[in-house]
């Protein structure tokens, strides 16, 4: 990052061209925003393009829609994220991807896994049994996550998996501070029931917000 | 605290949230106290566990080196990059800018320096027309019958300097103009002129041939160089060795084309 420029003058500087400031901030934040499209849709095509939107938006209109009184450009970032994976993965209903997005994913595993696996908690040995456990049990959490609906899992993601504070959550979620501590917890509940194999239709046990 | 005020500070309970201690060790009591609710805590922990190698196990994942390179291409094409000639080029344009906002300065106070000087100029051909040849055109049958009435007088202050008034005159300082006795002046002449021509070594001379003149409206000042020894037929002493060094002059034309009268410059 550029010592001493705020995200004003970042932008400033990227909208003037200066190629440095871009790259400076693409590498801190691409990466975030990666994660969190693939998190929240499973597809590593698809978070690319996110990315790549996103920047895009960036070098486009970066001076007319960001507002530093409302938060961090990171959040801002991973706000125009969230909009643009929602976007995506509403359409994606209607089209058959033929395109192989598992290129950077390990092989799926079953959705059910046992809460109680004492693998998981003591140390990763270099055993390989471990190992294909491990990663069976990573997969089974992934999968858990892609069938939360929408908004818990965008406050899990956020809030778990990337580690914001609420008010970073519900600056990028455009909603209020309660209404992401409710989906962060009604949201862990729907996780739980997944993981312990009680599955179910996750839209049946959704809760209002508190 | 009860099952369900439990159940809401669940999460931030495990998240290690900033909540009031108070209400931490309520919290903790109440487990304590609760198996059921003791059991959805070690849930959660276990799930918060989860969470935590899920999200260490694509840390280190982003978007490919191919997506870097296509949005730089697309920031080079959308925003004209300012390169360090660009800067140089705009620099350069400020720079031109003041050089040619100062030529025109210049320009502008050259022409106004010429114009004055030709005003003055004009106005000196003005006055030694108004006083030496502003008489009327001799009619052509007097002309040809060379009636001296009508031709044109040269006023006493124009005629040849005698000889006290060009030693005078020689013995001027380079700058001295103003010394110069009133005796070498032409009495017509205004005190600006005196001043105007500083440079002066003599006064206008008319060139008396026994031409006849018509009386001019117009006239030119033209500097030019002519011998020394051009001096001596005006009167003046000219050393021989020097005859051939000249000697710069302004020459009163008319616009007939005849020289009218002549002022040697020092």
């Amino acid at each position: 990052m550029s010592p001493g420029l705020s995200d004003e003058q970042r932008l400033k500087a990227i909208r003037a061209g200066d190629e440095r400031a871009f790259l400076e901030l693409y590498r801190e934040h691409q990466g975030g925003i990666y994660r969190f499209a693939l998190r929240m849709s499973g597809e590593a095509t698809l978070a690319e393009d996110v990315v790549q939107e996103v920047f895009m938006t960036l070098i486009g209109s970066a001076d007319s829609t960001y507002d530093p009184q409302r938060g961090s450009l990171g959040g801002y970032l991973f706000g125009v994220a969230r909009n643009l994976v929602r976007r995506r993965l509403a359409s994606r209903g209607r089209w058959i991807s033929f395109i192989d997005d598992n290129h950077d994913q390990e092989p799926q595993g079953s959705a059910s896994y046992s809460l109680h696996n004492p693998e998981m908690s003591g140390d990763l040995a270099s055993d390989p049994l471990v190992e294909l456990t491990r990663q069976e049990t990573i997969e089974s959490v992934r999968q858990a996550i892609l069938a939360l609906p929408e908004h818990y899992r965008e406050a899990i993601v956020l809030c778990d998996l990337h580690e914001m504070r609420y008010q970073e959550a519900a600056q990028i979620l455009d909603c209020s501070l309660g209404t992401v501590r409710s989906r962060l917890h009604r949201g862990r509940l729907l996780l739980l029931d997944r993981l312990r194999g009680e599955g179910g239709c996750a839209e049946a046990g959704e809760v209002k917000p508190a | 605290m009860n099952c369900a005020q439990f159940t809401t500070h669940l999460t931030e309970l495990v998240r290690r949230e900033p909540m009031e201690s108070q209400v931490r060790a309520a919290c903790l009591s109440h487990v304590a106290k609760c198996a059921r609710c003791g059991q959805s805590l070690a849930e959660s922990e276990e799930l918060q566990h989860l969470l935590t190698v899920f999200a260490d196990a694509d840390a280190r994942k982003e978007a490919r080196e191919l997506v870097e390179q296509q949005l730089l291409s697309a920031f080079h094409q959308r925003i004209p990059v300012e390169t360090r000639q660009t800067r140089l080029a705009r620099a350069w344009s400020a720079g031109s800018l003041l050089a040619v906002a100062a030529i025109l300065f210049v320009v502008a106070a050259l022409t106004l320096a010429i114009w004055q000087r030709n005003t003055k100029q004009l106005e000196t051909i003005r006055h030694v027309t108004a006083n030496t040849l502003a008489t009327p055109l001799p009619s052509p049958e007097s002309a040809r019958t060379g009636d001296d009435a009508s031709i044109p007088q040269v006023p006493a202050a124009l005629k040849r300097p005698d000889a006290g008034a060009i030693a005078a005159a020689r013995s001027l300082p380079a700058k001295g103009r103003e010394a110069i006795p009133a005796s070498v002046m032409p009495a017509e002449m205004p005190a600006e002129m005196a001043t105007e021509t500083e440079e002066a070594l003599t006064d206008y001379l008319l060139f008396n041939s026994g031409q006849r003149f018509y009386p001019m409206e117009r006239g030119q000042l033209i500097r030019v160089s002519v011998p020394r020894s051009m001096l001596g037929s005006f009167g003046f002493t000219v050393n021989p060795e020097r005859a051939m060094v000249p000697v710069k002059a302004d020459l009163l034309v008319g616009e007939d084309g005849m020289a009218r009268a002549i002022r040697f410059i020092k």
